[in-house]
């Protein structure tokens, strides 16, 4: 009789449990306490919901669109929060021993598996494909870009293939191609421009930039016109600015 | 003697034999045998394992602890900003 109400108390599960599933992998905790459903709304929500913000923040390119993202990324570490404190709370308040099929070592493997890889992999899609970073440690684009800004770049393919005049490109300049630069576009292909009072047309399949602070930048007027299959993506928000929070938002 | 007769008065002499002296004993030594270990061993394996289940779950909340830490530094990759050069 002992050894048979230990057993019971042994199959019932346990708050701690519950609380570390749900801290390797969001929505793991539910399916432990047996909310099946909760727990994969749970788990889909926090793998899509920035990948869905930052694609929102590169088409419609507004501070509103930054600010989602930024908000989405809070969301994010907030629902985690909260699927931890309701996977222990469910887990407490339960009394019966049942066992679903889904309540296997294997699967909880691979949720913890997919719960540690999926946020590397949301991260990596999103900085190769989406937006990308970047920190500038020189004036040379002063006034518009400042001393310790950081700014995001969209790298989405629409984006890219079609590039305006003012755009802010970032880009590989020809003569260090392991660097990144980001100048003002301010010359597409066929395009006559004014350099030093010397005219010059810009080739095909290449662009000329220019630094806004012309006294100290190195741009076109020093390596020449930029191929654009070396522009890697387009300037769009000051996320973190160098110094006011007042240039935070989408650049324009 | 047909096959049948000689079953039936094997079957009788069978159900007449009298247990061994001391038969009972025996069974019930090795059901003593079979049962767990006495209080001893068991209250030793009771003491071990209330010092090794703490231990076992501060494990896997330490590793829970690190696996969360390491979901924040991967998220937090998203702002994490590449150097421009000029």
């Amino acid at each position: 009789m002992e050894s048979r109400d230990e057993g019971e108390m042994n199959s019932q599960h346990q708050v701690w449990v519950a609380g570390a599933l749900s801290l390797c992998c969001t929505g793991l905790g539910h399916l432990y306490a047996g909310r099946l459903k909760r727990g994969l709304v749970l788990f889909l929500v926090s793998l899509l919901i920035l990948p869905f913000a930052a694609l929102a923040a590169g088409i419609l390119t507004s501070t509103a669109a930054l600010v989602g993202l930024v908000v989405s990324f809070l969301g994010l570490l907030a629902l985690w929060l909260f699927a931890v404190i309701d996977a222990c709370r469910i887990t407490a308040r339960e009394t019966g021993t049942d066992r679903h099929d889904y309540q296997q070592p294997v699967i909880y493997a691979l949720f913890i598996a997919a719960g540690i890889g999926s946020p590397a992999l949301s991260t990596l899609y999103i900085r190769q494909n989406l937006l990308e970073a970047f920190y500038l440690p020189s004036e040379s684009m002063a006034p518009t870009l400042r001393k310790g800004d950081r700014i995001l770049a969209n790298k989405m393919p629409g984006r890219i293939n079609q590039l305006n005049r003012q755009d802010l490109v970032v880009f590989r300049p020809p003569d260090h191609r392991d660097q990144n630069y980001v100048k003002r576009l301010v010359g597409l292909p066929g395009d006559r421009i004014d350099v030093s009072g010397e005219t010059v047309t810009v080739p095909e399949g290449t662009c000329f930039v220019l630094g806004d602070n012309r006294e100290n930048s190195r741009d076109s007027r020093h390596f020449g016109p930029v191929p654009l299959g070396d522009v890697i993506g387009v300037a769009e928000y000051v996320y973190l600015p160098g110094d006011t929070w007042s240039r935070f938002g989408a650049l324009r | 003697m047909d096959i049948n007769s000689f079953y039936d008065r094997w079957r009788d002499d069978r159900s007449r034999v009298e247990p061994t002296v001391g038969f009972a004993d025996q069974v019930m030594q090795r059901i003593a045998e079979e049962l767990p270990a006495d209080d001893e061993s068991t209250s030793r394996r009771a003491s071990e394992r209330s010092r090794v289940v703490p231990l076992a779950r501060a494990a896997c909340c330490a590793a829970a602890l690190l696996a969360a830490l390491l979901r924040v530094i991967e998220l937090l990759s998203v702002f994490s900003a590449t150097g421009i050069e000029n």
